[in-house]
């Protein structure tokens, strides 16, 4: 299936993907629904603004300070700044908007000492909570009455995942940066194509359901001699550990965990080895440079945008450039659920938020009031809406009503919106969860970049990475890493509107 | 006369702005086709040069920020931030075609050519530029950033070149049409003053005239009325009168001969006025003095007085307000008047309003009230409203008034009147109110409640030997001891003198009292010290139960002091309870004292008299007078029953007297019938001798019968002597001092003592019968007889033996040197007639056996 410019579901064009074009025809079904309590979010935060300038809390000539990374400045503040413009018109709060490289929150938050507001990713916010660089949030949602629901059609997508640590809460969720797999129709459909497949594998030529499928369809189409490689996956030294855990968590049901009770890494195991293995496979099939340093999705996605890839595995923001003019695979690409493992005759797949653009409240901020009301009003969702809809930012759906916009349909084309809940529904938290995390996903990363040079098998990666992670436990304290894990797995055991848990 | 013709102010005036209004406008018209000349000149050269050469300007910094997103784009290396720029450097292009387009295309109806090759540039460098975004779209950013460098470098410099080449020649013939234009404004503003100045010179010229002409005869009007405002007669106003002037000076001249009629009579009324005026501030000088008068007797009034509007919003109060209530009368001026009452029992404010303004009285009441410092004090507020001249209720009046004073005074009194000073007890009244009490909550109840009456026995021995103060002492601790032998809710009460009463109420049975009363007993078993001494009393103890001994509360009260008495007569420190009996001695007691009264007056009342012989001579030597009652129903009445009713009841004063009076009038009768004179004895009693009027009474007695003092001798009771002795003294002395002789009777029943047998001027002792009747037979009594008259006699006074009947005693009270006898044996009590003949037949000469008994 896929769609139209305009954004209106067409018929699908094959066979290949009947339960992708369900899902389509039922989001398409529903869309246009406003939300039902549009607007309701940011006159309450704008009312307590307005309350605490009144009581003298925050003095009328005070200014927001936010650092926003390039690229997502203008979707966060909307085109042309408009919504920084109607926020300072209706407090009269003016908004200082810095615009700083992409970089991790932990580093600007210490680089910064006067910054309010800030985008952090999903996995920071154990480190940033552990060290005090972040605000606690749940205090300032009970002072204001507040509240991240998590359920359709009006809540938060998963805020368990991107706001929470334990029961405190560490940002307002303001992207939604699940993962997904882009692969060529066109290739995909082709009959010769399809022909060779079956001659050479077997089998029809299909949407990869497993990472053994994934494989072999990334080997198949890696014609370099013709400017077209398996794959565009990223394998620089920074990050791997976002394409290597769908890959670990699925290795068992209900998902295959990093850590036992005690803290002792379990990816030394059969299990990591196997999804090191999947991991380290693709590099052949990948762009000669894939290995280097900063060669991250912008060097990546150019591959598969000009056709120069068969498959791309980034957030649903990717789509925006798939459609947009210029590109040489609108019209031609499909967005798929990720792969997962087949065990016991069923396949078991797991998905995580792999970057994020959380808002956290610095702790440092001089106004911490402030900052958290103009989180909430920003993720309004009316106001969200205006971030989501704007061309060319990362800003991706984050509440369950942006999956059934007309307007978000038009730009991101209803089928790959159905693959995105989706996936949401099979997402897992990113990173470890715990205080430590940049260590041992640091730590990861290189062991995994060395095995993808060929510097280490994947055996000694993995027992090299959990030897690390030991010595960090170790060095941190074990037992209050173990306290932490046991929040953090508790804090996932709540409620959220009926999502998965971990 | 003919008129001339007629050219009013109005016309003039007009006539004059007409003219002035013509040049005027002349001139505006012109110096506005000037100002419209050169307005032209103005938005033609900004037009043609000025807006030009700004937008040329704009175009130039648009271009150059234009190229600026070019350049950046080389330095954008996240792939999201391309598509933002691209999509930013897309708007920009857009934005800034249209505006080119435009300017080409007004440029190129002046200058074709250069319209036309403005055009051309921007469309190259456009061209460009867009190959520029397609290629950062496809993210070929390397091919993009190559068309920057080599692509797009030149169309940009040619078109920056053209437009400063446009924007230099804009400016040279901005600056040539600039300088024509000032040259053609200078010309056109100096032709307009020109024609401003002669205008102008032409409106002065006819205004002065004009002004000339009516100035001159203003003058002449100013003139005659100066002189009238003076008071002179300036005579006829000479003015033509074409016009308002001329009619202004016929006016004025009717005015002045008005005006000189007028003043005449405003002059007699001014005097008037002035009467009137004077008179009026004599009124009001009175009225002020008035009510500076009344001002300071409400400031000064000891009476706190506030003043409120109908309203209650209060206005006004006096200083006494604020020393009564403790109120600052700061904080009450604009409160309204329910807030001013202070602390206190709360007032219906609203009901006091009502009844002041409807009631005739207005509202009062009194309360006890606390001021802001807590202090308390009793008030007496009262709450009237004040008429307007209309009558009508316009103002409240509040006055308060300290009463706390006669408060304590009204409380003190209450408290005297309801309980002893002496005990604390209650006393009659509230006792009397208390029983009434008990009575009602019994009848409700169903239950039984009880009076008892107590009687303190020996106590007037106390108090008549120790005194009042220790008799007031005992009287104390004995009420003490009741009430502490008594539950809380029972009542102990004084009624007077050493008499209480106890009332019991919630009885179920009469016979609980029993308990009671023994508890009482036992509760004065020991002894009372006071002043040093242990003095010993006992109660006697009278109960009546309600309501089987009496249906109200008197008949209760008599009953249970019947029962008393009845304890009493058992021997003291007892109890006994009322049965019908004593009802009935009771009642006999009262019929027999109400035909007592006036028994006198019936003459039932008479005198027998009983004869007294002298021992020694055998002779009879006096008479005592003894009362005798006959009634006509029930015959002789034994003194025994009426003399102590007489006595209790105070008759004994009356009747005493009466018989004092007949005894004497007896026996000056029987001294003027021939018989030798008699000393006639007169029993005295208690009652009779302790009222004040016994000395008057007695020489009353005697002035009026006529009786030798010496023929009288007085019978009084030792009783008599040993109370109230310095009183009893006087009296007995003065008494003595008329000559008449004392005797005291029934000596020896009593507490007599020596020692006031020596104060006391008495002349003989009468020993009683009991002494004297079992003295042949009983030797103690007949030792008592003797030492008796040797006391007597030792004292030198001497002794009567009463009661002598018969020869054996006749015989030992010889023995015993006794002086006088008076008994049976030598005559019963008989009427002064029977008497009179008793000592005419001599027969007081007694018997030949009793003679040699007497004389042996």
């Amino acid at each position: 299936m896929t769609s139209t410019p305009t954004g209106k579901a067409s018929r699908p064009r094959s066979r290949l993907f009947p339960a992708a074009a369900a899902l389509a025809a039922s989001l398409a079904a529903s869309l246009g629904a406003p939300p039902a309590f549009g607007g309701e979010q940011a006159d309450r935060a704008l009312a307590a603004v307005r309350d605490l300038v009144a009581a003298g809390e925050i003095k009328r000539d005070a200014r927001l300070k936010v650092d926003f990374k390039a690229g997502n400045i203008n979707s966060l503040l909307g085109p042309e700044l408009e919504l920084q413009g109607e926020w300072e018109r209706r407090t009269g709060i003016m908004i200082a908007a810095h615009v700083i490289p992409q970089q991790p929150g932990m580093t600007t938050l210490k680089a910064d000492p006067d910054v309010d507001l800030t985008v952090v990713r999903n996995h920071e916010s154990p480190d940033l909570l552990d060290q005090g660089l972040v605000e606690d949030l749940a205090p300032l949602m009970r002072q204001f009455g507040f509240s991240l629901p998590g359920e359709p059609p009006n809540g938060y997508i998963r805020p368990r995942l991107q706001a929470y640590v334990g029961e405190r809460m560490a940002a307002v969720p303001a992207d939604g940066d699940v993962a997904m797999v882009y692969l060529r129709r066109d290739l995909l459909e082709d009959p010769q194509e399809r022909a060779a497949f079956r001659k050479a594998y077997g089998r029809d030529l299909a949407i990869p359901r497993t990472w053994q499928e994934y494989d072999q369809l990334v080997a198949f189409f890696h014609r370099p001699d013709k400017g077209l490689y398996g794959t565009a996956e990223e394998r620089d030294p920074a990050g791997g550990w976002m394409f290597w855990l769908p890959r670990y968590l699925c290795q068992s049901a209900p998902y295959r965990r990093l850590f036992d009770d005690a803290m002792r890494p379990l990816i030394d195991s059969p299990a990591g080895v196997a999804a090191t293995e999947s991991y380290v496979r693709t590099v052949r099939f990948s762009p000669p440079d894939v290995l280097g340093e900063g060669k991250d999705y912008s060097y990546l996605l150019p591959f598969f945008l000009q056709g120069r890839a068969f498959a791309f595995i980034n957030t649903v923001a990717a789509t925006k450039f798939f459609n947009a003019p210029g590109s040489a695979v609108k019209g031609k690409f499909v967005a798929v659920p990720m792969p997962g493992q087949s065990l016991g005759g069923k396949v078991l797949r797991h998905n995580l938020p792999i970057y994020g653009n959380n808002l956290v409240v610095s702790s440092r901020s001089p106004h911490p009031a402030l900052a958290f009301l103009f989180a909430m009003w920003l993720t309004d969702p009316d106001n969200s809406l205006r971030t989501v809809g704007a061309r060319g930012g990362f800003t991706d759906p984050y509440r369950w009503h942006h999956l059934e916009d007309r307007r978000i349909a038009e730009l991101y084309t209803p089928g790959v919106l159905s693959v995105l809940a989706g996936e949401w529904r099979v997402a897992l938290p990113a990173g470890t969860g715990i205080p430590g995390d940049s260590e041992y996903l640091e730590a990861l990363d290189r062991h995994l970049w060395l095995a993808a040079r060929g510097e280490e098998t994947a055996a000694e990666a993995m027992r090299r990475t959990a030897a690390e992670w030991e010595k960090i436990t170790e060095r941190r304290g074990r037992d209050r890493q173990i306290r932490a894990l046991q929040a953090f797995n508790a804090g996932l055991a709540l409620k959220e509107g009926g999502q998965a848990r971990r | 006369m003919k008129l001339p013709s007629r050219f009013g102010l109005l016309a003039q005036l007009l006539t004059g702005f007409a003219a002035g209004g013509v040049i005027v406008a002349c001139l505006l018209v012109v110096g506005d086709n000037m100002l419209e000349r050169s307005s032209q000149r103005l938005v033609t050269m900004l037009d043609q040069h000025v807006r030009p050469l700004a937008r040329l300007h704009h175009f130039q910094s648009e271009l150059a920020a234009m190229r600026n997103l070019e350049l950046e784009l080389a330095n954008v290396h996240d792939v999201f931030a391309v598509q933002a720029h691209v999509a930013k450097m897309r708007s920009e292009g857009d934005n800034l075609d249209l505006e080119l387009r435009d300017f080409a295309a007004r440029l190129g109806e002046r200058t074709p050519a250069d319209g036309g090759r403005l055009l051309h540039h921007w469309q190259e460098y456009r061209s460009r530029v867009a190959e520029q975004m397609r290629l950062a779209e496809a993210m070929d950013l390397a091919a993009a950033g190559r068309v920057t460098t080599s692509g797009s470098r030149l169309p940009f410099d040619a078109m920056q070149a053209l437009l400063s080449e446009l924007a230099d020649h804009t400016e040279i013939a901005a600056a040539e049409a600039y300088l024509e234009t000032a040259g053609q404004q200078t010309v056109e503003r100096r032709q307009f003053l020109l024609l401003v100045l002669l205008g102008t010179a032409v409106m002065v010229v006819g205004l002065a005239l004009s002004g000339r002409i009516v100035v001159r005869r203003i003058r002449v009007l100013h003139g005659h009325a100066q002189q009238l405002a003076e008071g002179k007669d300036s005579g006829y106003v000479r003015i033509s009168r074409y016009d308002e002037i001329g009619d202004l000076a016929a006016a004025f001249t009717r005015m002045r001969e008005q005006v000189l009629s007028r003043e005449l009579a405003l002059r007699r009324a001014q005097l008037e006025l002035e009467d009137r005026v004077q008179a009026r501030t004599q009124d009001l000088r009175r009225a002020n003095r008035r009510l500076i008068l009344f001002s300071q007797t409400i400031e000064q009034n000891p009476v706190g007085i506030l003043i409120a509007g109908i309203e209650g919003k209060v206005q006004y109060a006096n200083a006494a307000y604020q020393r009564i209530t403790g109120e600052p009368i700061g904080g009450l001026v604009g409160a309204h008047i329910s807030e001013t009452l202070g602390g206190g029992e709360p007032i219906d404010i609203d009901g006091a309003i009502l009844m002041a303004v409807e009631g005739e009285r207005g509202w009062e009441t009194e309360r006890q009230s606390q001021r802001a410092d807590g202090s308390l004090y009793w008030e007496r507020l009262h709450l009237a409203s004040v008429q307007d001249e209309n009558g009508v209720a316009a103002h409240l009046l509040l006055s308060r008034e300290d009463i706390t004073e006669r408060h304590e005074q009204q409380e003190k009194i209450a408290y005297q009147a309801h309980y002893d000073p002496l005990t604390g007890l209650p006393n009659r009244v509230l006792a009397h109110d208390r029983l009434l009490h008990a009575m009602g909550h019994s009848r409700r109840e169903g239950t039984r409640a009880a009076a008892m009456y107590i009687d303190l026995d020996n106590f007037k021995q106390v108090n008549d030997t120790l005194g009042h103060t220790t008799g007031d002492g005992l009287l104390r601790q004995a009420a003490a001891r009741l009430q502490a032998a008594m539950r809380e809710e029972d009542t102990v009460a004084r009624l007077g003198g050493d008499e209480f009463l106890i009332i019991l109420n919630g009885l179920a049975h009469g016979d609980d009292t029993s308990a009671v009363a023994e508890k009482i007993i036992a509760a004065f078993a020991a002894p009372f010290p006071v002043d040093d001494r242990e003095l010993v009393t006992s109660p006697s103890i009278g109960i009546a139960i309600y309501p089987d001994d009496g249906s109200d509360a008197t008949e209760l009260l008599r009953n249970a002091d019947l029962a008393m008495y009845e304890a009493k007569e058992a021997g003291r420190n007892t109890y006994r309870f009322f049965d019908r009996k004593m009802n009935a001695d009771a009642v006999e007691r009262l019929n027999l004292l109400g035909k007592l009264r006036g028994a006198g007056d019936r003459h039932e009342l008479v005198l027998h008299f009983q004869p007294q012989i002298d021992l020694h001579t055998g002779t009879v030597i006096g008479c005592e007078a003894l009362l005798r009652w006959f009634h006509p129903e029930m015959g002789l009445v034994a003194p025994g029953r009426f003399i102590p009713i007489a006595e209790d009841s105070g008759l004994i004063v009356a009747i005493g007297n009466w018989v004092l009076r007949e005894a004497c009038r007896q026996a000056v009768a029987w001294q003027r019938a021939g018989l030798p004179p008699l000393v006639m004895a007169v029993n005295l009693s208690a009652v009779q001798f302790r009222h004040p009027d016994i000395y008057d009474t007695v020489v009353s007695a005697l002035a009026e019968t006529g009786l030798h003092p010496s023929c009288l001798e007085l019978e009084i009771t030792e009783s008599i002597l040993i109370r109230d002795t310095e009183s009893v003294l006087e009296k007995a002395t003065r008494l003595k001092e008329l000559g008449l002789k004392l005797s005291i009777d029934d000596f020896g029943t009593g507490y007599s003592s020596l020692s006031y047998l020596k104060r006391f001027p008495v002349d003989k002792l009468k020993v009683d019968r009991s002494f004297v009747q079992d003295m042949a037979t009983d030797s103690e009594d007949a030792a008592l007889v003797q030492a008796i008259v040797q006391m007597a006699k030792t004292l030198g006074l001497k002794t009567i033996a009463e009661g002598v009947e018969d020869l054996p005693v006749l015989e030992k009270l010889r023995a015993c040197h006794c002086d006088e006898v008076q008994g049976f044996l030598f005559g019963r009590p008989m009427p002064a007639d029977d008497f009179q003949a008793y000592l005419e037949r001599r027969a007081y000469r007694i018997t030949e056996q009793m003679t040699a008994t007497l004389l042996s």
